[in-house]
């Protein structure tokens, strides 16, 4: 449905969070654009055939924690949670599934080191996307 | 949603027997068949067949209690169901401390083999003071694998499997090739009954792994069929490779041999391999040590984190322990905790010392565990639906509570005073908050 050229960007966004206070700063951010509709994602990450980092409980108990702050900014919001191995993958293809006319997060700060050791996802999600990609500024660090 | 939660199972049966295997291989068979055939004799063979036994009494208990509640936190959680909190505190600090404990013991055991590897003195003396290779090795090695699950490398887990492949094999080589050269004229005379049970109760920390596949039950694919086949599959799996090395171990070399290996501060296990197969076969024993200790480790590090968790849930310990890194997304604060544990016991504890309390800690939890199974089975609870139930009851959670707790009397006095004191003092100091417990029922 909102695959048609002429829609808007900010027509579905699907916008990635990981924990409470990332889904807060997202929120605020993103609030001032105003976007027509809004789905918020949180991708367990699996381990694929190994443990997960985290019980699969507490997975669920965070992402309950995120949507309810991003729904803080917007009450209105839908919730997506989603499982896969690897973190962008789940990303993009909900916003294949669900036709999202982009995609919007903030990037997270963080030292070269951390950054190195976690993989760079930002740097992954914008080459990987096969939509449009908003990176929200003011992360607060 | 059902879709969703299918998705959030993706532990295949071999991955799940691998997490038990893996936990358990690295003790028992690279570390202290020295130790035991130099206490009991040829009875070793018999520790070690005892303590699998003991182990499988409570692995058929802890199936049929991981089928009927699969819920993250494993033994604790049941424990904590059935007896109530104070014997559910009990069982959680025993399963974390107990887990520390173990891995401190596989990381000094992990420490003898770099020392054996490369070669290393005793000890290199800083500002006067001695600092034996292996603690410092031990300890260098801990911070390695508790960073390692601080930042959560996936790559890690994966790893796992391969090592307890990899470790089989050469445990199979070594087995077959010793039986060639075994005679029953080598195997050593026994030492008694009592030295047989007090080595049982040294070596039993090589049965630690199984109740750690309990902890993973929420992620594992039909839990119904592949928890008691993991669990118990790995008990017997690892049973019989620790019976077979140990015959070969004590059959294929001339009385005395180990013995002398022993004193002089050599791994039994690869001068065996090294006087059977040469150099390539010592070779080979020293890196499946090495890979052995470390995934046992690991292991380790990771099951002792969802006791936090479940704790956490609990109020049992703060749930502020339980929270994720932002970047990492994983429960850091619990493996920092835990590792400052295991560092601290490298530093405490004698080997052998190690791995006796380790040891201790986990047959209470044992005990506790065949005592939750007939609970709930006489408390008749209306959502108490195993699909695996323990065949012969009450007969087998009966007996088996009774060995894990008799065996305790075997370990020697001062773990067995020090393993009482740190399972049932840490609760005085953090009291477990009455009021609603927030548990989110599994529907």
């Amino acid at each position: 449905m909102t695959d048609d050229s002429s829609a808007s960007l900010l027509s579905h966004l699907l916008v990635p969070v990981a924990t409470e206070k990332d889904a807060r700063e997202t929120a605020v951010a993103l609030a001032m654009y105003d976007p027509e509709r809004v789905t918020v994602v949180h991708v367990v990450e699996k381990g694929g055939g190994v443990p997960d980092k985290t019980p699969v409980e507490q997975s669920e108990s965070v992402a309950e924690a995120a949507f309810d702050a991003f729904r803080e900014r917007f009450p209105e919001a839908e919730t997506e949670m989603v499982y896969s191995r690897d973190v962008v993958e789940g990303i993009v293809d909900v916003a294949a599934e669900m036709g999202a006319s982009a995609i919007a997060f903030q990037p997270r700060k963080g030292g070269r080191l951390e950054q190195f050791l976690a993989g760079d996802r930002t740097l992954r999600l914008v080459t990987d996307a096969d939509r449009p990609v908003i990176t929200l500024p003011g992360r607060s660090g | 949603m059902s879709g969703d939660e299918e998705l959030a199972k993706d532990l295949g049966p071999l991955a799940a027997l691998t997490i038990g295997i893996g936990t358990m291989i690295g003790a028992g068979i690279f570390v202290l068949p020295g130790e035991a055939i130099t206490r009991a004799g040829s009875f070793a063979i018999i520790s070690f067949v005892l303590g699998g036994g003991i182990a499988l009494f409570t692995a058929l208990s802890a199936s049929e209690l991981g089928t009927a509640m699969p819920r993250s936190g494993g033994a604790y959680f049941y424990v904590n169901e059935a007896l109530g909190p104070l014997f559910g505190s009990i069982a959680g600090w025993a399963n974390w401390l107990g887990l520390a404990f173990a891995s401190a013991f596989y990381m000094v055991g992990f420490g003898e083999y770099v020392v054996a590897i490369a070669g290393l003195p005793d000890g290199f003396v800083v500002a006067s003071v001695t600092v034996p290779w292996i603690k410092f090795i031990g300890l260098l090695a801990a911070t390695l694998f508790v960073l390692v699950n601080y930042i959560g490398a996936k790559e890690t887990g994966r790893l796992q499997n391969v090592i307890v492949v990899v470790l089989v094999l050469i445990l199979s080589v070594f087995t077959v090739y010793g039986a060639t050269r075994a005679t029953p004229a080598n195997i050593p005379g026994s030492k008694g009954l009592t030295p047989m049970l007090e080595t049982t109760g040294l070596i039993f920390v090589s049965y630690l792994g199984f109740v750690q596949i309990t902890s993973v039950a929420e992620e594992i694919k039909e839990p119904g069929k592949n928890l008691p086949r993991a669990i118990i599959g790995s008990v017997v799996i690892v049973t019989l490779i620790y019976a077979l090395v140990l015959v070969v171990m004590s059959a294929a070399v001339e009385p005395g041999f180990i013995q002398t290996q022993s004193e002089a501060n050599n791994i039994a296990v690869v001068e065996v391999a090294r006087l059977l197969m040469g150099p390539i076969g010592a070779g080979a024993m020293l890196f499946g040590g090495l890979l052995a200790t470390a995934s046992s480790a690991n292991a380790s590090i990771m099951a002792s984190s969802r006791i936090n968790f479940a704790m956490g849930r609990d109020r049992i310990v703060t749930p502020n322990l339980n929270e994720i890194h932002e970047r990492f997304g994983t429960p850091y604060r619990s493996i920092a905790l835990t590792g400052s544990f295991i560092l601290l016991f490298i530093v405490a504890a004698p080997i052998n010392t190690l791995a006796s309390i380790g040891s201790f800690l986990h047959l209470v939890i044992y005990g506790l565990l065949n005592i939750a199974l007939v609970v709930m089975r006489e408390a008749d609870a209306i959502d108490y639906e195993p699909s695996f139930t323990v065949p012969l009851y009450p007969f087998t959670p009966i007996v088996g509570g009774l060995l894990s707790f008799a065996l305790i009397y075997y370990i020697e006095p001062v773990p067995r005073l020090v393993g009482g004191v740190s399972c049932c003092s840490p609760r005085s100091g953090i009291s477990p908050t009455p009021g609603p417990r927030p548990r989110s029922k599994a529907c």
